[in-house]
């Protein structure tokens, strides 16, 4: 087709062999508001066009080449370094770079993608490759209708699966709407000969042809698209949003006295906009057993027709979704007085009501069952449910950055098990969550934000974050986050927990942080690996000259975790930390903290 | 020339020294980095993980279960019980609850986490044990016959074990730096724990023997008085056999260029027996294998690992050239190898008398591994024995245990603990087959295996007991072998039968080694699973029953009938 007013044919001849579709719609636009904008301001020629878009730079503009391998022992490594460098000669920018190092989520962008990967176990991916391989070929993979591609597989005839994996990604890249650039190689123990085969087959693939006898047509102008901006929904306890699970992993290794869940929910067409900070509320519903001890102990028919919400509906059913068993509280107790007005019952609740302390031993560890056990009394349906009150949500720490894990949320659930009075019991969210739903399932929740318990708004502010057990979740979520934006400020985590090699929470990822110097600083306190106990506090202390100097510097503190013992125990070593360090009366070192805390430069997420 | 990834450690490693102390102090990981994995080596130990559940792990978010190996060496595998005692203890308090006897008559503790690798060998230090030069590219444990009733002259023998396993130990003093801070003992005969002398170390920074970039690859030396082969001296770099003359022993004929690794589709590589070169008179010995050693240090190939060791070398330049240097550099030559005959390499079991009037007892130990098991406490009864605090402990090649020197007395006392505890009873119930049988550690612990072997050899022999008892082939001693990979750690190229890992559940046999391990085995079937095992055997032993003449061993049985050619050589090995 002719070109009209006589324009380079080669510069747009150019422009449509190195961009693809997209690109060149987005082009269209980008040149349509350009010409708009030169009419109505009258801009000449000194308007700012994108670098390396149009003019001289066009030349030296390839797209992007991303190789990753998948290796185990090193030989794909080298197979890939040694195509990354032949590719590189051709004058493209080259990624080599190792699966297990590499964020899935970059995927939809690649324009050129070259997978060398071997196999393992029988027809498995090496551990490095794990991730990726899990990721396209999951449920989660993404369209790549912009990707062209190319297999290099290692492996060993010998196996069954020969070189399973590379085809895997073979069929899978092409699967997902990517485009093969040469046809995928497999290369037997001696892999060398068959490697290079590849090389040179994908850097002919490469080959930019110089000139086209075709000229491109430009035939429809379209403005880029306008992004719409979300409005953020409000979810609540009562109109909450089904965030359906698509992972759930026991974050303890085996033989660990701790249950700690991680699960990611899909936040997908909710609208649900959260910071690092926030918390997710968790609707659960009371397991089957509990619900059958109440029946048991009450001696009440499930099957029993009730009101309930200007409605009607059964007994069992209001028990085992409505109505909150696991917990008891003051209030409860008072209305269970209304009912059982037996002298004993009585006499009790007015000596836990005179006492504070004994109340609040009392209701530790019981649950209404315990209650009911304990003081018996003739109960209908309707008095029963009277005492009871509705489900209450709970809260778990955001443990994920929405920049990170797009449309997704993920939280650090701690499973609430105990034996206590003679039964065996389980906290409900916490058991919902780890025995009742599984991958696939949907949860009720809604997102509660948290106003101050925030990164720094300035991202060159130094943090220092304290978190055992679970109080790790919001961290994860801020190193994330700051990982994705580029925060400059340091990143100081201080984790605790019993034991190194089963309760070292998202170990790998920190390791990972810590190599990628996201993460400036991690100490561990693992309480139960020797003989005397050491806790977070004690790692404070040990380290107070660089707290200090931390603190000094501007550091955010942050503490999350168990209110009871922990957050007092760290507020605690922060005062000895001024006092010693700061030469600080005791006096005037816990006013320095509070006065920390007013600031907001102490923050807590204490439960 | 570009120098191998371990070559480039060793020499940036100022003596081995690394940066382990730093590994050893970053709590973060239970790993130590990456050049230090190799550095450990040369100081006895292995970072491993528990395979088993890596994958498990890693989708937990865990890192792999990182734990150490440790091989403490046994020169001629001859421990005291007080070095028993402590290595059962240390089993318990730092690794997983077992020890394993290997095929050089070394003691491995698995499983010991980083952070408790220093008390696990200062523990093992207070009873005169290292784990120097237990791995890495240096001599390694040197083994010996360990039955002292077998020959007048066994003392000797031994003691020219340890004298060149002394010889051959690098002198840098990093080991006593990093895990004893500093401090040597300096008495190393000294079996008291009270009277060793305990000194700083003297800061020995060059190797004398070895210089800066030690071997190019692991060496190992064995010595063997005929007619008893039971460490194998074929399988070794060097191996020496010992020559008597008129009630006399003279000195040791020589064979070089031993070794046993090879990788799976790669026919260049292979086991090779070593080659008999000579004898020396035994004022000569050491001086013979230090100039093997120092041969192979500067002509060794420093670049592929694959090919390194020895044996390779040996082909590469040819054995006339490599025995010239060797003479040039001896300033004499060898005399010709005098005539002897070994009849097996197996272990021969039970009760046995010394000259002295002590009694010996040989014990089967299943996979060399020492557990306590719910229905077989082992590891206890064999405490208990060593709780006598009589005779002595030596370790086997074929990972058995014998009890050495016992009093009458002592004898009775064991006898009945051994009994209580039904370890006699163990030895004594078992095939010939089963007796003869070892294998290696592979999985969980090893990182290169790629299938079972001691965790699997036990219930497959199970199997192939009913066969061989059917046949009525239960007291053959047939030697069977099984390894997790082609690297040969349980010696399997000297299998009568042996058994190699090549995946989860698939195996390649060979067949056809002699008794006496003078002989390699070949490939006969690949890829067999448990049936095809069972099958293949159930052919070939049957066979053997109806067929074999009156003293046939069963390997030489697969040659004549074609079961499988003889392999002369190892470059013959895959043809
Ligand atoms: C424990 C032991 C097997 C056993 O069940 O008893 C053993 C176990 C291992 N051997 Fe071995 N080898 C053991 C005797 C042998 C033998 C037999 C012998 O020496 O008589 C051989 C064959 C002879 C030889 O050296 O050629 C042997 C040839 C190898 C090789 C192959 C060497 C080669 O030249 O290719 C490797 C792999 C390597 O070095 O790269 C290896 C490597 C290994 C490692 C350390 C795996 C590794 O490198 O990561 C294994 C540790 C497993 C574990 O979890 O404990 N092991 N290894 C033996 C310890 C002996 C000792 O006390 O020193
Ligand atoms: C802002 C905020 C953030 C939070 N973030 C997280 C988080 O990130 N991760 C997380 O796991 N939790 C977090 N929590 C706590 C969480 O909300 C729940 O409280 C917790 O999971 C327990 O709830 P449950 O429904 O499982 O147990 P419940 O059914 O509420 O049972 C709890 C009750 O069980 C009893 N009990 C528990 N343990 C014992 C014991 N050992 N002995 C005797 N009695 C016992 C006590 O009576 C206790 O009150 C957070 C809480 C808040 C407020
Ligand atoms: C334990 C083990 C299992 C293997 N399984 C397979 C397999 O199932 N299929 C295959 O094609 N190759 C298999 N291989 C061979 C490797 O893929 C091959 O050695 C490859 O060159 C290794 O490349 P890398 O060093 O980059 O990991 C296996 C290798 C090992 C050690
Ligand atoms: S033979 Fe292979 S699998 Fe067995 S211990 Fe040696 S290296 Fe490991």
């Amino acid at each position: 087709m002719q070109a009209p007013l006589g324009l380079d044919t080669q510069v747009l001849n150019d422009l449509f062999i190195r961009y693809d579709d997209k690109q060149l719609l987005w082009l269209s636009g980008y040149l349509y508001g350009l010409s708009v904008a030169k009419n109505a301001t009258g801009f000449g020629a000194d308007t700012k066009l994108a670098p390396g878009i149009i003019g001289n730079g066009i030349a030296e503009k390839l797209p992007p080449v991303t190789i990753l391998y998948g290796s185990q022992t090193g030989n794909t490594k080298k197979a890939a370094q040694k195509a990354g460098e032949q590719i590189k000669a051709k004058g493209f920018d080259v990624n080599v770079m190792d699966m297990a190092e590499y964020p899935t989520k970059k995927l939809k962008d690649e324009k050129l993608l070259f997978i060398v990967v071997s196999t393992y176990g029988e027809g498995e991916p090496p551990a490095a490759a794990e991730e990726l391989h899990k990721f396209i070929t999951g449920t989660r993979a993404p369209k790549l209708p912009d990707t062209k591609f190319a297999v290099l597989a290692l492996g060993d005839s010998s196996y069954v699966e020969f070189c399973k994996t590379g085809v895997d990604f073979d069929t899978k890249l092409e699967a997902l709407g990517a485009k093969r650039l040469t046809p995928r190689v497999d290369c037997d123990v001696d892999w060398h000969d068959k490697a290079d085969e590849w090389i040179e087959s994908v850097l002919n693939s490469l080959e930019i042809p110089k000139s086209s006898s075709n000229g491109y047509a430009i035939t429809s102008l379209t403005n880029g698209a306008v992004k719409t901006l979300e409005k953020k929904v409000e979810y609540s306890r009562k109109t909450p949003f089904a965030a359906e699970i698509l992972e759930k992993i026991q974050l303890n290794g085996r033989g660990s006295t701790k249950e700690t869940w991680h699960l990611e929910f899909s936040l997908a067409d909710s609208g649900i906009v959260y910071t690092p900070g926030d918390a997710l509320h968790i609707l659960p519903t009371n397991s089957e057993r509990i619900v059958a001890e109440i029946l048991k102990v009450s001696q009440l028919d499930p099957k029993t027709v009730i009101e309930w919400e200007s409605g009607t509906s059964t007994l069992g059913e209001v028990l085992l979704n409505k109505v909150e068993l696991s917990v008891i509280t003051r209030d409860f107790l008072k209305k269970y007085a209304e009912i059982n007005t037996g002298s004993s019952f009585i006499v009790h609740r007015s000596s836990l009501e005179a006492d504070p302390k004994k109340l609040h031993e009392y209701v530790y560890g019981r649950d209404v069952v315990d209650v009911l056990n304990e003081f018996p009394t003739d109960l209908t349906a309707q008095t029963l449910l009277s005492c009871l009150k509705k489900m209450p949500s709970r809260a778990y720490s955001i443990a994920s950055s929405l920049s990170a894990h797009p449309d997704e949320v993920h939280l650090t659930v701690g499973a609430v098990r105990y034996e206590k009075y003679g039964r065996a019991k389980q906290g409900v969210a916490s058991g919902f969550l780890a025995d009742r739903k599984n991958i696939g399932d949907s949860v009720n929740v809604f997102l509660e934000t948290n106003e101050f318990f925030k990164l720094p708004k300035d991202n060159k502010t130094d943090i220092l974050m304290v978190g055992p057990g679970t109080g790790i979740a919001p961290y994860r979520a801020f190193v994330e986050e700051r990982a994705e934006t580029g925060a400059e400020g340091k990143n100081w985590l201080v984790f605790g927990n019993p034991h190194f090699t089963t309760d070292f929470l998202y170990q790998s990822e920190w390791q990972n942080y810590l190599k990628k110097g996201v993460l400036t600083r991690l100490d561990l306190a693992f309480s139960r690996d020797q003989a005397e106990k050491i806790y977070v506090q004690h790692r404070l202390l040990q380290k107070s000259k660089q707290v200090w100097e931390w603190i000094n510097n501007g550091t955010t503190l942050y503490v999350c975790g168990d209110k009871n013992k922990m957050a007092s125990d760290v507020e605690r070593a922060f005062v000895a930390i001024a006092q010693k360090e700061g030469s600080l009366t005791e006096e005037k070192a816990t006013e320095f903290i509070k006065n920390l805390k007013k600031t907001r430069r102490y923050l807590e997420d204490v439960y | 020339m570009k120098l191998s990834e371990v070559e480039i450690a060793k020499d940036k490693s100022n003596y081995l020294r690394g940066t382990i102390r730093e590994s050893l102090s970053n709590d973060v990981t239970g790993a130590l980095y990456h050049d230090d994995t190799h550095l450990i080596k040369f100081h006895g130990s292995y970072q491993q993980t528990d395979r088993d559940i890596d994958s498990e792990r890693k989708a937990q978010k865990l890192e792999p279960l990182y734990s150490f190996m440790i091989r403490v060496r046994v020169p001629g595998g001859v421990a005291t019980p007080a070095q028993w005692l402590r290595m059962d203890e240390l089993a318990d308090e730092f690794g997983n609850n077992t020890m394993k006897l290997t095929t050089r008559q070394a003691f491995q503790l698995h499983g010991i986490y980083k952070k408790s690798l220093k008390p696990a060998i200062q523990g093992f230090n207070q009873v005169l044990l290292d784990s120097i030069a237990g791995c890495g590219d240096v001599n390694r444990n040197v083994m010996c016959n360990p039955n002292p009733y077998l020959s007048p002259f066994h003392e000797e023998v031994y003691q020219m074990s340890a004298k060149i396993s002394e010889h051959f130990t690098p002198k840098t003093s990093a080991y006593w730096d990093i895990w004893l801070n500093g401090e040597q003992l300096s008495d190393k005969s000294a079996n008291d724990l009270v009277s060793s002398v305990i000194t700083q170390a003297v800061e020995h920074d060059d190797e004398p023997i070895y210089t800066k970039h030690y071997l190019p690859r692991k060496f190992k030396i064995a010595l063997a008085i005929p007619p008893y082969n039971d460490v194998d001296i074929f399988a070794n770099d060097i191996g020496l056999v010992a020559i008597e003359e008129n009630g006399n022993l003279t000195g040791y004929n020589v064979a070089i260029g031993g070794g046993f690794g090879m990788t799976f589709g790669m026919p260049d590589t292979f086991p090779r027996l070593a080659s008999m070169i000579g004898f020396v008179g035994k004022d000569k010995v050491v001086d013979v294998c230090e100039k093997v050693l120092t041969i192979q240090r500067d002509w060794g190939n420093r670049e592929n690992r694959k090919f390194s060791r020895l044996k390779y070398t040996i082909e590469r330049v040819g054995l006339d050239v490599f025995v010239n240097e060797m003479q040039n550099r001896l300033g004499f030559a060898l005399d010709l190898p005098k005539p002897f005959t070994f009849k097996s390499n197996g272990d021969s079991f039970g009760w046995s008398k010394n000259t002295n009037g002590n009694f010996n007892l040989t014990l089967f130990i299943e996979g060399g591994r020492i557990v306590d098991k719910a229905e077989y406490k082992l590891k206890t009864a064999l405490k208990k024995v060593a709780e006598l605090n009589d005779g002595d402990f030596r370790l086997t090649g074929n990972q058995n245990l014998m009890i050495c020197n016992l009093t009458v007395t002592s004898k009775k006392f064991a006898e009945k603990i051994l009994e209580q505890y039904g370890v006699l009873q163990e030895t004594f119930k078992q095939t010939g087959l089963r007796l003869n049988s070892i294998a290696c550690v592979a999985l969980n612990t090893c990182t290169l295996a790629f299938a079972e072997a001691e965790r699997y050899l036990p219930s497959l022999i199970d199997k192939i007991d009913v066969i061989v008892r059917e046949l009525k082939l239960e007291k053959e001693n047939i030697v069977i072998r099984m390894t997790g990979c082609p690297n040969g750690c349980a010696r399997p190229y000297l299998g009568e039968i042996a058994f190699i890992g090549r995946a989860i559940g698939k195996y390649n046999m060979y067949l056809g080694a002699s008794h006496s391990g003078e002989r390699l085995n070949k490939l006969y079937k690949e890829m067999l699973d448990e049936n095809g095992m069972l099958n293949e055997l159930r052919i070939v032993l049957s066979d053997y029953a109806q067929n074999k003449t009156s003293d046939e061993r069963f390997g030489d049985f697969t040659i004549r009938k074609g079961y499988v050619k003889a392999t002369e050589h190892g470059r013959d090995f895959h043809k």
